[in-house]
């Protein structure tokens, strides 16, 4: 079921007329027609179609989930078990059995390195692949937001879409690197929600006081009514009325645009291939916008960095304290299961060639098992997963020293990050630099 | 040959008579911490993704539909424990930025008891038979505290990590899984933390062990088959059986006070639910 905004595309809810004219008026929520690029410029022939980024956000240890060391003292390599994967050399931490049943499918980087042991920072850093240029501030694009200015997409689907619980944030703040940065707003991504039970909610894109489905294909309807409300409130901002308008009527009055997100379509059994958690459904409606060919997807483990947050919990992997139980109840098993329902549904529909997946978040953890039962910000050293696209499976690109401290090979930084993932939807090393983005930055050349 | 039939016949009739896992609950939510109150007539469990993102459920088996403990809280609670009288229920809540704070409810006061402990996120309490005290982790040392008032005592200081304990029905020894030698292995040791005795040793995870109603036995969940499954095993660690076997992760077991049977959380295409099984003699 799809919920547009309080509306249920399988039912006849009725929601507010301001948050529908939010959504017509709003520049944020489409790519339509939003300063893409000339046609010439933006043909692209890279082997990502798409690209889904699973955004682990709080940070994983990398000793406990792809790089585990079963040989260091056991302040470091913590309770876990190691267990072999299909690719020979390759370990994992046993709280991983599928993925490490499906090796072969992806390859793992152990030396990423990030510039900052601060969430905001490091995320900002990790999404975008630079420092902003004012402390906390002034990041560039996102990753997705490079995609959606250069990438056609459907037409009737937004180019760059985050399936999030809400604006990432940590208790100090929200995390700024996340969307369009320096070239705005106009290339956020545009937010959906997802419960577990696989109800999509698009909360910025509201429909009229009284608007039924049938109403939805009466274009002259809908257009009658908004200009009726611009009449009404000269406040609202109309500047680029007519392409935002264009870019909500499309989705709204779409049938295959609303099936995109309506995860009801699916079988059961493939549901469940995912596991009836958040991030499960989350991921699924990843390969469903993929299969529709939205250029762009990004899944956000949490809305919180945090692990546990009073009644802002919702379980992130910044696991100073309660690493190791909340990793055994919760994050592995869930993390494990939904990843490799992932990778086989891709894989069997064919669509795993055409779209890269990228796993990871903005830092690993502090090697050494800290007094509070859990392991602190680790930028120096960690590990991500890579699939599809180009991505030569079964292999580990870098290795890291025999304690998870540092890289013993050369480090992988968040701009090569940004640019392997662009090189493989097509943005050649000349147009990032006529972009403005990650002009020095190479691509991770063992995965390639 | 004579050996053989009668052997074949003998497994044949173990696996008719084998009875099919009863599935308690229903939804497919995320669920955890199963736990028998009221003779086993009541069934007690913690439900995740909704908001708050994790609460106390409580399910008449007899009846439709379960409903919320706290239904006026807006934080999250999960693991749930009761004395042997019932009239003290322990569980756990989430109160902030790596805080939690374990409650006692006390059935004849109608108050709540907040235990308070010297470090800010205790876990996995579980209460003592009498309502007395409970037991938790704390940063990965087990400790217990007086309900009424009382220092925090110290169970363990050990290398590694402590987790999960369970008192049995005595009141007088506590199972629990440590990292001590490496990897997550069960233990026991009396009440005052002494007499340790480790009673498992694999090289994968052993976890959560829950104490049969009669202190003879040991339920648990092990990955030492690939994934998470449960077992039972006699108190000193003899007799190992594998009670679920299932490419899907079964974990939280507890026992039903028949002594006969545990339930644990099953994930089955995807969905949570608590089922209930006989334990293999």
């Amino acid at each position: 079921m799809i919920g547009v905004g309080s509306f249920l595309a399988q039912s006849h809810g009725r929601v507010t007329r301001r948050a529908f004219v939010k959504a017509a008026f709003g520049g944020s929520l489409f790519a339509g027609a939003v300063g893409r690029l000339p046609a010439a410029e933006s043909s692209l022939e890279g082997k990502a179609k798409s690209v889904i980024f699973l955004w682990l956000w709080g940070g994983p240890s990398h000793i406990d989930t792809f790089d585990p060391k079963p040989n260091a003292p056991i302040e470091i390599r913590g309770p876990f078990a190691s267990i072999a994967t299909r690719t020979p050399g390759l370990i994992f931490s046993e709280l991983f059995p599928r993925l490490a049943q499906r090796s072969q499918r992806f390859s793992i980087v152990r030396s990423n390195q990030n510039l900052s042991n601060i969430h905001r920072i490091a995320g900002s850093i990790a999404l975008t692949g630079g420092e902003g240029n004012n402390g906390d501030d002034g990041y560039g694009p996102a990753f997705g937001s490079v995609v959606r200015k250069i990438h056609e997409g459907p037409r009737d689907l937004p180019p760059f879409v985050a399936v999030t619980q809400g604006k990432m944030q940590t208790s100090l703040g929200v995390l700024k690197g996340y969307g369009g940065g320096t070239w705005g707003k106009a290339y956020d991504p545009f937010a959906v929600h997802c419960t577990d039970r696989g109800e999509v909610d698009i909360p910025e894109l509201k429909l009229l006081d009284g608007l039924a489905p049938d109403r939805l294909s009466d274009r002259e309807y809908l257009r009658k009514e908004l200009e009726r409300f611009n009449r009404i409130d000269r406040r609202l901002d109309t500047t680029g009325w007519d392409n935002n308008f264009e870019s909500a009527y499309r989705l709204l009055v779409s049938p295959d645009g609303r099936r995109a997100f309506d995860l009801s379509l699916e079988p059961e059994n493939v549901r469940g291939a995912y596991g009836q958690t958040v991030f499960g459904q989350s991921c699924l409606l990843a390969r469903r916008l993929v299969q529709a060919n939205v250029p762009y997807v990004q899944v956000n483990w949490s809305k919180w960095v945090e692990n546990i947050y009073g009644s802002r919990t919702d379980w992130g992997w910044d696991t100073h304290r309660l690493n190791f139980e909340n990793l055994t109840d919760r994050h592995g098993p869930i993390l494990d299961r939904a990843l490799s329902a992932l990778l086989d549904d891709l894989g069997e529909r064919g669509l795993l060639e055409s779209t890269l997946v990228v796993c990871l978040g903005e830092f690993g953890r502090t090697p050494k098992v800290s007094a509070s039962g859990g392991r602190d910000h680790w930028p120096r050293c960690y590990s991500s997963l890579w699939a599809g696209a180009g991505i030569q499976p079964g292999r580990f690109v870098g290795e890291s020293d025999d304690r998870g401290y540092d890289p013993l090979t050369d480090p992988v930084p968040p701009g090569a990050v940004g640019a392997t993932i662009l090189s493989q939807v097509g943005v050649s090393t000349e147009q990032r630099a006529t972009l403005g983005v990650l002009p020095t930055s190479h691509v991770i050349e063992g995965l390639l | 040959m004579r050996f053989w039939c009668v052997a074949a016949l003998l497994v044949l009739a173990a696996s008719v008579s084998a009875a099919e896992p009863r599935k308690l609950t229903s939804g497919g939510r995320l669920k955890r911490d199963p736990l028998f109150v009221d003779g086993g007539r009541v069934l007690i469990y913690t439900v995740q993704e909704t908001s708050p993102r994790s609460v106390l459920m409580r399910l008449t088996l007899e009846e439709r539909g379960p409903s919320r403990i706290h239904a006026e809280s807006s934080l999250p609670e999960m693991k749930p424990s009761s004395s042997s009288d019932g009239k003290r229920f322990a569980y756990l809540k989430i109160t902030g930025n790596d805080m939690s704070q374990v409650a006692v409810d006390d059935v004849l006061t109608q108050q709540t008891i907040a235990l308070k402990f010297t470090r800010p996120a205790p876990w996995d309490p579980v209460i003592t038979p009498d309502g007395q005290s409970v037991v938790n982790s704390l940063d990965g040392q087990l400790v217990k505290k007086p309900i009424d008032g009382g220092e925090q005592i110290a169970l363990t200081k050990s290398s590694g990590l402590n987790n999960w304990p369970a008192i049995s029905s005595d009141g007088k020894q506590i199972a629990f899984g440590s990292s001590r030698r490496g990897d997550y292995d069960i233990y026991t040791m009396t009440v005052d933390g002494t007499d340790l005795t480790q009673i498992t040793d694999e090289r994968r995870l052993d976890a959560r062990p829950a104490w049969s109603p009669d202190g003879q036995q040991i339920a648990f969940t092990s990955a030492r088959d690939g994934n998470y499954e449960i077992y039972v095993m006699h108190s000193d660690g003899s007799r190992v059986r594998r009670v679920t076997n299932h490419p899907e992760r079964d974990d939280f077991v507890t026992w039903h006070p028949d002594g006969k049977r545990v339930a644990y959380v099953s994930e089955r295409e995807g969905k949570f639910d608590v089922y209930l099984v006989d334990v293999p003699q």
